[in-house]
């Protein structure tokens, strides 16, 4: 299948980056050893934070991340264009993602995963902060898979529309349509708990 | 941004971070450096005549090789064939088996995970990801197995061992039931025999806790001492037979967080370690003041792990360490954290015990008024004692009346009325 190239409209190109990923493409292409690592130190933090921001702060987080590095350094040479390795990477990270919500909701449809895989293990800083994650991630949990990573892109990592699409792989009208078909679903969703129906309501007089 | 749901995600994203912390980055980084590890380097021939030489020397170890090597070594679980690659987690409550057509196995505890890196009839190797693996390598001549977590190896012939690799506090814990093995790490080797315990802990992982180990390095009589004094520098040698012990080495039952996690006098640094830095940050004010013990070296062992998400394991160190000398030390965001661990590991008696020791000793803690709705929890969740359950909730209500909680505390509280 033809690798689509992707460009992001987010990131603009800045000569650092830029000259670490046309290095980066070099080691690829003469099969250095250094490739792994040098891969990680560029885009290592954008996929954490991709995969931490879509699926919380799962217990599998580390195991997504090594699953994303390796699908990555098997389509690496694909991409000739080092500015379109963020949109790439990107892209990469959000199927990965995908697979696995897939993956988790049949396992647990067959009862072979429990609920517990979606408690979120951030140390954050009250109960109460904890409480609001686990709650907000269970409520995403019950998304569709495109609405919730549509929905985490964009509302909590707060990416461009178009950075959006462009990692969904879709127009920029489907991400639109899944954004609204997710914020309805998560409201409705939301008003079954009461803690998160309360935090919404606060937050709704804030405005 | 001015939506209810939008203002939410945001501070979803406030409260969730970028990503987990620096040591767990570094163990990620070093498992994607793995993967496109160096080949070995190709040797051009000096000569034409080395490649007929070459190829006659093949010949003949092809034709002198142990009968043995030339059967193809497969690997099994529960009867289905695995691939060298294969990424092997067992589950929560069982272990996995692993087994091998010479008669070797190797048992991944529950919720250990490796992979299956090689299985060549010269050489076995399996990454050891997180957990315990216990082998027992039947000798085959010129086969070698290994066992490789972080920066160490393990590496063993003919040898019934377990290796157990705390991926939190990069820690590796080595025991030989029977055989010996060879221990490798960045600084050097040693070598265990049978009744032997080794703990090694990744200096580059988590330069925090590695600074401050001060426990006595004492090698046993038993014991090969290290080529290299680096490695043996950073190990606690410990019998794990009940033999005698030397008076300098620390006993079998010593807790092994603990131990490596006492200050060295002469240690090159002093601030705490990253992992337990965002803790201290989120510690009030009063809260440090009325703990003795925040921060100190075994506090941060178990607290490093409930950072890195393994409650289980946290839970555990902390146990060794003590619980009730916990309970009545730690700072009230700490006593949040280890009832936090023990909810998530299921385990009710030790969350009720430190949500009471938060409410007892921090009862102006806006945190003690949440404890009780956590305690509303864990008899509901767990104890599956609703009435308990009910009053928990009840004295939630009357302490915090318009706190954050308090709308779910009503609804269970409605719930559980509707069930009587």
């Amino acid at each position: 299948m033809p690798l689509r190239v992707v460009h992001s409209d987010h990131e603009p190109a800045r000569p650092g980056p830029a000259d670490a990923a046309t290095s980066l493409l070099e080691l690829v292409h003469t099969g250095d050893p250094r490739t792994g690592a040098a891969l990680f130190d560029l885009v290592g933090a954008q996929v954490n934070r991709l995969v931490w921001r879509v699926l919380g702060a799962d217990e599998d987080h580390d195991d997504l991340v090594q699953q994303v590095f390796v699908a990555l350094l098997a389509g690496l040479k694909r991409v000739r264009e080092p500015e379109a390795l963020r949109g790439w990477v990107a892209a990469v990270t959000v199927n990965t993602v995908r697979s696995e919500i897939r993956r988790r909701r049949v396992r647990r449809l067959f009862g072979m995963q429990a609920a517990a895989a979606e408690q979120v293990h951030t140390p954050a800083a009250s109960h109460e902060a904890r409480e609001l994650l686990e709650r907000t991630y269970g409520v995403l949990a019950r998304l569709p898979a495109d609405e919730r990573i549509a929905f985490a892109l964009r509302f909590i990592d707060e990416q461009p529309l178009g950075d959006v699409a462009a990692a969904c792989d879709c127009s920029l009208a489907t991400v639109k349509r899944r954004l609204s078909a997710a914020q309805a679903r998560f409201r409705r969703l939301a008003e079954r708990d009461p803690m998160l129906a309360e935090h919404l309501r606060e937050l709704e007089v804030k405005r | 941004m001015t939506d209810p749901l939008q203002r939410l995600a945001r501070e979803v994203a406030r409260n969730l971070g970028d990503g987990p912390g620096p040591v767990r980055r570094e163990r990620q980084r070093a498992a994607v450096a793995r993967l496109t590890a160096a080949p070995r380097p190709r040797r051009e021939p000096n000569a034409w005549w080395l490649l007929p030489l070459a190829a006659a020397v093949l010949l003949a170890m092809f034709l002198a090789r142990p009968a043995t090597l030339s059967a193809p070594l497969t690997v099994t679980v529960a009867q289905q064939a695995v691939m060298v690659g294969a990424w092997l987690a067992a589950p929560e409550r069982e272990a996995l088996v692993l087994d091998f057509s010479d008669d070797s196995r190797a048992e991944l505890a529950a919720r250990a995970a490796a992979r299956l890196t090689r299985a060549e009839p010269a050489h076995v190797e399996l990454a050891l990801e997180r957990g315990t693996v216990t082998l027992h390598v039947v000798a085959v001549p010129d086969r070698a197995w290994s066992v490789s977590a972080g920066p160490f190896t393990v590496a063993l012939t003919d040898a019934d061992a377990s290796a157990t690799w705390i991926s939190a506090t990069a820690t590796l814990i080595v025991e030989v039931h029977r055989g010996s093995v060879d221990v490798a790490g960045p600084d050097g080797a040693t070598h265990l025999r049978a009744g032997q315990r080794l703990e090694l802990r990744d200096r580059s992982a988590e330069p925090g806790l590695l600074a401050r180990s001060d426990v006595p390095i004492t090698p046993h009589a038993n014991a090969s001492p290290a080529p290299a004094g680096d490695l043996s520098a950073e190990a606690a040698l410990l019998e794990a037979s009940s033999g005698p012990t030397p008076a300098a080495a620390p006993s079998a039952d010593a807790p092994l967080l603990e131990a490596q996690a006492i200050d060295r006098p002469s240690g090159p640094r002093a601030s705490p370690p990253a992992a337990s830095s965002s803790r201290s940050a989120a510690r009030s004010p009063a809260a440090n003041s009325s703990s003795s013990s925040a921060g100190s070296p075994a506090e941060t062992a178990w607290i490093a792990l409930a950072e890195a998400g393994d409650c289980a394991a946290a839970l555990a160190a902390a146990e060794r360490h003590g619980l009730s000398q916990l309970h009545a030390t730690l700072a009230a965001a700490d006593l949040d954290l280890l009832a936090h661990c023990a909810r998530v590991a299921g385990d009710a008696p030790r969350a009720r015990d430190a949500l009471l020791a938060l409410r007892r000793r921090f009862p102006a803690d806006p945190r003690a008024h949440t404890a009780a709705f956590l305690l509303g929890r864990v008899a509901l969740d767990l104890d599956r004692d609703p009435a308990r359950a009910a009053d928990w909730f009840k004295k939630y209500l009357s302490e915090a009346p318009d706190g954050a909680l308090a709308a779910d505390a009503r609804r269970r509280l409605d719930e559980l009325d509707a069930l009587h």
